[in-house]
């Protein structure tokens, strides 16, 4: 419903069985047809192909949810697909009181800071019932490493439970566990960091900057900004094992409209041999809050334009063949890596979530203070689906799954991006219920999505080299750092 | 005449290949594979650039520019290409996306392997005496040999259970001849049964001892049985051994077993003709291998004339075979002396023994296993400038014998290719080894 009357005019007189999606042009002035169908993009010219096209190969009922029977369907998922981390929030505490923080109280959706820690025995059971869900899956996939994250607050406030943890996950598990978590690192010791070490950690630091736009949001208690402490530790860090440093360690960088992006941009690239590696790159999130509504449009215009400045040295960069690296990759890779890659003609696997983008609860599990067990660690305590004493509850899973379906399915039968849809849980969790934050939540993705086709296709159109876009090997490591 | 086709394509400044059709170079020649219909199209070197600059988004003004041609000898090109269906002028660059089915990333570990076919060797004799037995063999799988040794049961199914928890496609149970042992393959297969494998369970036999006893067993079990039919000549006198395998397949006929032929061909006398024409009731499928009983060991080795094996490369073997091993992937092997295999005939490549009853376990988490199946050609020297490298199956056990290094490479599906023309295969049904059409359309 919410899709099918906005979109109606976009997408009209392509709507039927076979062909549904949208047009674009480019930048060049081409016109294509996205199909969501099949997931293929044709020249519009060739738009009397589609149906033969499809009909060459097996209907591509792609949603079908004739005779699901959706416990089973949870059960058996639990068994082959579930487990790939478990991450414990050891604490609800935090040093800093950083300003767009999800806790800040500025989210409609989420708690404010407490200072609830983690019991031992809490921590213990999470990580046996983790460890007995582990052995199931591994049955079936012993290729797949166990993973435990730490997350708070500030996890480093409750080090002592993380050296517990480790140690006791090391005994449990007799392979190769991947531990990682994330951190202001303004607490971080040099003992802390021997320990971390020893047990190959991976961490990600939460750096926004440069001292100037790091402190104009990533504050203590009393207002003071934290960049110096955190940078002191980065650099004791380095100095300590600089291989540690730079293989194991990222940056996650939050900015939003009131970052000077192009000023960011050249803080990370002028500082690539004293910081690790930018690993994610966000903005602050704008669902479920009025952040950005202190933002005049002056400062909303420049934002623009410093945005579109960078992305045009990113275009320039792709479409000369160049593989951008570091900063502009990651700020812009992120948005075309899902379009280019994107699934065609084949059949939805997924008979739990056949739309949106939601992990099934329980892919990964995330345990809070309180013993209860949710799936992600960005999602409101309101929706758990277990708890330590009993593992996963697969009524409480089916539960869940109804929930979301039925306020959210409603209104995607009319979308034509169905295929490429990022929504899920964390999208889409208010305090008590899932509902669309703001409303117009999917208009805002199609309208995005169909952008991110324009720009694509104008880049290969121009010359941009498919291998930019196309997956790398990694190694193991490498491969479960980046998801 | 060149000036009016130069008229004619005014307006037409640029062509394009089909979403279907994806060109490839090699070090010297050019491919286009039409993932579509399985079809892999051999270029001359001429019309291979002229593509490749155009796929490009080139101009057919640039192309002939850089390729200092008249831009009538382009579009002439071109036309040829047009007409052989396989792409279209357009009046500026555009952007054609590839077909594809799936998606386009990386396997991860949170992937399921599959294994797709697990091989068991069983110690057992053969009721033959062939002169051939033990030679190279190309595609050594799905002939037969003759084992020695002694079989520790216990650990082999130790080793079956773990596997059968996995996602396992198909059982081979293989030797010698398995059926010469009846009592311990009814117990290898009872036993895969009853731990819950519904899948396929193969046998390789000669048949020689395939009586209604046996048939009763195997169809108990829903067997499925791989028969290897050599060269008549070569097997007995007169032909009495079509007559012999016709009684068999009579036999499997009767009791509605179902069952594939393996083709073997003598690199000595390949034109002899085989056993397996004598056959009234055709398999379910037919595949085929190559004994090399001649002297190989100097010139550079060839498939056999009636062993023109590639295959068909439709979208899902391409992508495949970009990233992984055309018969590696998924397979695994258990021998009589205990060892595991990424390959039944890849003898020296010991990943481990059933004695340790975590080897499975082991071999997938510290990713060894994955060092062949994620094998594609590219990584293999001699193969990694060929376009047809995605097209190719190429077999390691004999490679590997052959040169002695894993990465070796001494026969080539393609060495015969020496004319430009236009190949087109034909294939002689859905599976994947095919025929190639020995009479090539001649379309220069």
């Amino acid at each position: 419903m919410v899709l099918g009357n906005i979109l109606s005019d976009l997408i009209g007189e392509n709507m039927n069985d076979q062909a549904h999606g949208f047009n674009f042009h480019t930048m060049n002035g081409n016109l294509y047809y996205y199909n969501d169908i099949d997931g293929v993009v044709y020249l519009q010219k060739d738009r009397d192909k589609v149906t033969e096209s499809i009909n060459y190969r097996p209907k591509m009922d792609t949603f079908s949810q004739e005779n699901i029977k959706l416990g089973n369907e949870i059960e058996r998922f639990l068994r082959s697909g579930a487990y790939h981390q478990l991450t414990l929030i050891v604490t609800e505490q935090c040093n800093l009181r950083c300003l767009y923080c999800a806790y800040s109280g500025n989210y409609i959706n989420n708690r404010t800071h407490q200072n609830k820690n983690m019991s031992w025995d809490v921590a213990e059971k999470a990580i046996r019932r983790y460890w007995e869900g582990y052995k199931l899956v591994e049955e079936i996939n012993p290729s797949f490493p166990p993973a435990i994250g730490f997350y708070g607050g500030e996890p480093l406030l409750n080090f002592s439970l993380i050296v517990r943890a480790v140690n006791f996950a090391k005994t449990l598990f007799q392979d190769k566990i991947h531990f990682n978590f994330t951190t202001n690192g303004t607490i971080l010791t040099q003992e802390m960091l021997n320990f971390l070490l020893e047990n190959d950690f991976y961490i990600l630091f939460s750096l926004n900057g440069d001292r100037n736009e790091h402190d104009r949001l990533r504050v203590f208690r009393d207002g003071k900004g934290s960049f110096d402490v955190l940078y002191r530790n980065l650099l004791m860090l380095r100095d300590y094992d600089s291989d540690f440093y730079f293989h194991n360690c990222g940056l996650s960088l939050t900015y939003d409209i009131g970052t000077d992006l192009q000023r960011l941009y050249d803080y990370c690239e002028n500082n690539n041999d004293i910081l690790p590696p930018v690993s994610i790159i966000a903005s602050v999130n704008p669902l479920f809050t009025d952040w950005y509504s202190r933002y005049s449009p002056e400062q909303i215009k420049y934002f623009e334009k410093s945005l579109t400045l960078l992305k045009n040295k990113y275009l320039t960069s792709c479409t000369k063949g160049e593989q951008p690296f570091g900063f502009l990759n990651r700020f812009f890779q992120g948005q075309y890596l899902p379009i280019f890659r994107r699934t065609e003609n084949t059949v939805s696997t997924n008979k739990v979530f056949p739309l949106t983008a939601s992990c099934v609860p329980g892919r990964k599990i995330a345990v809070y203070p309180n013993g209860s067990i949710h799936c992600c660690e960005r999602i409101s305590e309101n929706f758990p689906i277990g708890n330590v004493e009993i593992g996963l509850d697969v009524d409480l899973i089916e539960n869940i799954v109804k929930q979301y379906k039925s306020k959210i399915y409603p209104g995607c039968d009319s979308c034509p991006v169905k295929r490429l849809c990022q929504i899920c849980f964390a999208v889409v969790a208010g305090k008590n219920s899932f509902e669309r934050n703001p409303s117009n939540l999917c208009e805002i993705f199609f309208q995005n999505t169909k952008n991110r086709f324009i720009e694509l296709w104008t880049m290969l159109e121009n010359g941009a080299p498919e291998s930019i876009f196309l997956p790398k090997q990694t190694n193991v490591d490498e491969e479960w750092y980046t998801w | 005449m060149v000036e009016q086709i130069a008229t004619q394509f005014k307006h037409k400044d640029h062509f394009y290949l089909k979403k279907e059709c994806i060109l490839r170079r090699g070090k010297s020649d050019y491919a286009i594979y039409n993932i579509f219909n399985g079809d892999l199209i051999s270029l001359e070197d001429e019309i291979g650039s002229v593509l490749e600059m155009a796929e490009g988004g080139n101009s057919i003004d640039e192309i002939a520019k850089h390729r200092r041609k008249d831009t009538a000898s382009v579009i002439n090109i071109l036309q040829k290409v047009k007409n052989w269906g396989f792409g279209d002028y357009f009046s500026k660059r555009i952007y054609i996306e590839k077909y594809r089915e799936g998606r386009l990333a990386n396997i991860t570990v949170f992937d399921i392997p599959v294994i797709n076919k697990c091989y068991i060797e069983l110690p057992s004799s053969c009721s033959r005496d062939c002169t051939f037995c033990g030679y190279p063999t190309l595609f050594p799988c799905i002939t037969c040999t003759k084992v020695k040794g002694n079989l520790d049961e216990p650990s082999l199914k130790q080793i079956l259970h773990r596997i059968i928890q996995m996602q396992c496609n198909s059982l081979v149970i293989h030797g010698g001849d398995p059926i010469i042992n009846m009592p311990q393959l009814i117990s290898i297969i009872e036993f895969c049964r009853k731990e819950g494998f519904a899948n396929r369970i193969s046998i390789i036999t000669n048949g020689n001892l395939i009586d209604n006893s046996v048939m009763e067993s195997l169809k108990k079990y829903s067997i499925h049985l791989i028969i290897p039919f050599f060269p008549a000549s070569k097997m007995g006198s007169n032909y009495e051994e079509i007559t012999y395998y016709k009684n068999i397949i009579e036999l499997l006929h009767y009791y509605d077993v179902s069952f594939e032929a393996t083709k073997v061909t003598l690199e000595s006398t390949p034109d002899a003709p085989n056993s397996f024409l004598g056959v009234d009731h055709k398999p379910q499928n037919f595949v085929s291998a190559a004994i090399y009983d001649g002297d190989i060991s100097q010139k550079k080795g060839k498939y056999p004339k009636l062993l023109d094996t590639c295959l068909r490369v439709k979208a899902n073997v391409y992508y495949h075979n970009i990233n992984h091993h055309p018969c590696l992937d998924g397979t695994l092997a258990i021998t009589t002396e205990g060892n595991i295999l990424p390959c039944p005939h890849l003898r020296n490549e010991i990943l481990g023994t059933y004695h340790d009853p975590r080897i499975i376990d082991t071999i997938f988490k510290n990713r060894r296993i994955f060092d062949y199946w994620d094998l594609p050609l590219s990584a293999i020297d001699e193969c990694r400038d060929c376009e047809f490298q995605y097209g190719c199956m190429d077999c390691r056990a004999i490679e590997a014998r052959l040169t002695g290094n894993i990465h070796g490479k001494k026969l080539c599906t393609f060495s015969k290719i020496e004319n430009k023309d236009l190949i087109q295969n034909v294939t002689t049904g859905e599976e994947q080894f095919i025929q190639c059409n020995l009479d090539r359309q001649k379309k220069k």
